[in-house]
């Protein structure tokens, strides 16, 4: 009986880059460096320093090479880091630490969990199940991953450790449908769909993620206003929903998938079925038991993640479980792996260091600040009625992400702006604070964004330019679907 | 003779500590409701400190201006509300050299303004980082060293022509400080409220000048000259492969 493939040896006709595409390499690197020096060489805005303006400069500049692709990505990212610190964008000794920073960790981590799992057989076995059972086809299993997704939002109060939990499950489902990277449309669809549904499941549920509860506290301390779990849950859930409905539905049209059932087994004797595939695979081995006493242990470990204290009188870190659950893989007798067994992508791991570096320095030098400010200071707000000043703030709310990566940075800029603004125009600071809260998890389009993006992104399924597009597109629905939550939904739960 | 001797020197060690403690007793009452120092350029290097504070006098009718830069010298007169004709003096609380004026009426609070010259203010030796160019750092410290909290107190340093704030190191956070444009130069500020006994705020960052033309048409000419580079490359392979 033939055994299956691994993923590096199967080989697919790969489809040519589109007109579109061709000229975007093209052009690319000239249009990267003409912004920069348009943006470099401006007269420095007043209220920006030349520092906020450098780094602004890298981040326009470096996104056009990651939307274009005119070179690779690990090229682009350390382009970015050099132009940071040459410009004084950042210092080297910040722009260089980014390396170090947890989510790397995080990620080399989760890559070698994946490798330990893919090698055990497990991951297989587990994957074979689901698709056979929740998933016999290509749209089942979407929307079986997006279940699964958002019923582990209520119990794993990260959304890291979610995405470095599904990684490898979604990865070997891939295997299962045969599905390679950066050619598969349904390849994209799956990973690009896990950034949406692990992001906005998050959003309906107050503790999903640590933002949300600081963004409740200052409901609390500035407009006194005691939002409790189940209110955020009837307020947003219903929002979280139909968005992740729509992410469902706009996937299927961008990326027509090319697969509708998974790929049968040939064999000698004739076709087998996934169900025959499971069995086939025979006992749990010793290997597939080690595997999943390592991986069950990491789950744990997160789902209890801020209870560790109380447990056991030790706290261990989110990054720490990942890094631990990593070496128990290399351990002789515990663990399974070797070394180049692991096969963990440092070009993708450089691109991660570099759009992290990127976006941490748009934010400490105040940059991201600046624009956000410019676009409040734009409008007229007081001239304008409560719905349309809604759709403004929530617009502002939702898109402020593509300036600011970190979650808690946004909380922390913007609520306080809203509800202090609400405050001056005489408006019900909640109208407009609440909806607010449900956008803060709207980091889906850049893989430099939120965490659980860089780590799908590693896997090399999508480009930045398809992750981009998909979700603009998302969040322009969310954004209408909020719009007329205003005359209903929020209206009936009393937000409005 | 002895006993007499001994009673002496009693009595003029209990006047003397109770003078130090009418002293203490006195600047004790001295209360800053606002501080505000503006530094604006006379020229590259020297700038003019304005200080305007309001204030509750202490009971010896006296306000006390801080000295915080090195060789500063007041220029004119003190002006204000329940100030005039009264001119400044240098004074020493305890170990700490400061200004004060007298007021007219020690019981109400007092407005008062005046300035001080300020050389130097902006020549600071420039220096580089482990890369980029070479900026000159500006530090400004303001310590509280009243007895009593100073209500507000606001910084302002507007920079010399032709120069910019290229970063600002203390306060870290964008939403600690402002920009700001005076009459076409550039400034920056600060503001603490309630600063403490002994607490301090400090304003530290670089400035230089802004890019010149040459700097300018420099960085066009390298952007552009890859830029095209790698276009012109670019179409050549896809010319290629297209005949292909």
């Amino acid at each position: 009986m033939q055994t299956m493939q691994s993923l590096s040896e199967i080989t697919m006709a790969k489809k040519g880059p589109s007109t579109f595409e061709k000229w975007m390499k093209i052009t690319g690197v000239t249009i990267a460096l003409i912004i920069f020096a348009l943006i470099y060489t401006m007269e420095t805005p007043i209220k920006m320093t030349m520092q906020g303006k450098a780094s602004l400069a890298v981040f326009c500049m470096a996104f056009v090479l990651w939307v274009t692709q005119a070179i690779p990505t690990y090229a682009s990212a350390l382009v970015a880091i050099v132009a940071l610190v040459f410009t004084g964008a950042w210092s080297q000794d910040s722009a260089l630490a980014v390396f170090g920073q947890d989510i790397i960790w995080l990620m080399l981590s989760a890559f070698i969990i994946t490798a330990g799992m893919e090698k055990s057989g497990f991951a297989n076995r587990l994957a074979l199940y689901i698709v056979s059972t929740f998933g016999t086809t290509a749209k089942k299993a979407l929307i079986a991953l997006g279940v699964v997704n958002l019923l582990l939002a209520f119990v794993v109060p990260s959304t890291t450790a979610r995405a470095a939990m599904m990684l490898p499950i979604c990865l070997m489902i891939l295997k299962v449908y045969r599905a390679n990277p950066g050619v598969s449309n349904f390849g994209k669809q799956l990973m690009i769909q896990e950034i949406h549904f692990n992001n906005i499941s998050t959003s309906g549920i107050l503790t999903a993620t640590a933002p949300q509860i600081l963004a409740v506290g200052y409901i609390l301390s500035m407009a006194q206003v005691d939002v409790s779990w189940s209110q955020w849950l009837i307020a947003s859930m219903p929002i979280a929903i139909l968005t992740l409905i729509t992410s469902f539905v706009i996937g299927n049209f961008l990326f027509k998938s090319e697969v509708d059932t998974p790929p049968v087994e040939q064999t000698e004797t004739g076709e087998l079925s996934l169900k025959e595939q499971l069995k086939a695979l025979g006992p749990i081995s010793k290997n597939e038991i080690k595997a999943l006493i390592i991986f069950f242990l990491t789950i744990a470990l997160w789902a209890t993640d801020g209870h560790h204290l109380k447990l056991f009188g030790f706290q261990v870190s989110l990054v720490m479980t990942a890094v631990l659950s990593g070496t128990l893989f290399f351990m002789p007798y515990i663990g399974i792996l070797s070394w180049k067994e692991a096969k963990i992508p440092w070009d993708l791991m450089i691109f991660s260091a570099g759009a992290y570096a990127v976006g941490l320095a748009l934010d400490a030098s105040g940059a991201a600040s600046f624009l956000l400010n410019s676009i409040f200071d734009r409008f007229n707000l007081e001239t304008l009625s409560p719905f349309m000043l809604y759709m403004i703030v929530m617009f502002i709310a939702s898109f402020s992400h593509l300036v600011f990566t970190s979650k808690n940075v946004r909380v922390v800029i913007l609520l306080p702006a809203i509800i202090l603004l609400a405050k001056s125009l005489g408006i019900n600071p909640l109208l407009l604070a609440l909806p607010a809260c449900f956008t803060i998890c709207d980091s889906i389009t850049l893989p430099p964004h939120c965490k659980p993006n860089l780590i799908f992104y590693s896997t090399g399924y999508f480009t930045v330019k398809d992750q981009f597009i998909y979700g603009m597109l998302v969040l322009f629905a969310k954004w209408l679907i909020l719009g007329a939550a205003y005359f209903t939904w929020f209206r009936i739960v009393g937000i409005v | 003779m002895k006993k007499m001797r001994a009673i002496l020197m009693a009595a003029i060690l209990i006047i003397a500590l109770s003078g130090l403690t009418a002293i203490a007793s006195a600047t004790e009452l001295f209360t800053v409701i606002t501080y505000d120092e503006v530094f604006t350029p006379a020229n590259a290097v020297d700038a003019v400190l304005t200080v305007e504070i309001e204030a509750k006098p202490d009971t010896d009718g006296y306000i006390y201006i801080a000295k915080t830069v090195k060789d500063m010298k007041p220029v004119g007169e003190v002006t204000g509300e329940n100030i005039g004709g009264n001119k400044l003096e240098e004074y020493k609380m305890g170990n700490i050299n400061c200004y004060r004026v007298k007021v007219n009426d020690p019981y109400r609070t007092v407005k008062a303004k005046v300035q001080f010259d300020c050389l130097n203010f902006y020549n600071a030796a420039a220096k580089a980082d482990q890369n980029g160019r070479a900026n000159i750092p500006v530090t400004h410290v303001f310590t509280n060293f009243f007895v009593n909290p100073i209500g507000t107190y606001n910084l302002k340093v507007v920079l010399p022509e032709k120069t910019e704030i290229v970063k600002v190191s203390t306060p870290s956070k964008y939403a600690d400080f402002k920009l700001s444009d005076e009459n076409g130069l550039k400034a920056i500020a600060i503001s603490k409220s309630k600063l403490a006994p002994a607490a301090a705020a400090k304003l530290d960052y670089t400035m230089n000048t802004s890019a010149s033309i040459f700097d300018k048409i420099l960085i066009w000419t390298f952007c552009l000259a890859i830029g095209l580079f790698v276009l012109f490359a670019r179409l050549r392979e896809n010319k290629s492969s297209d005949q292909k």
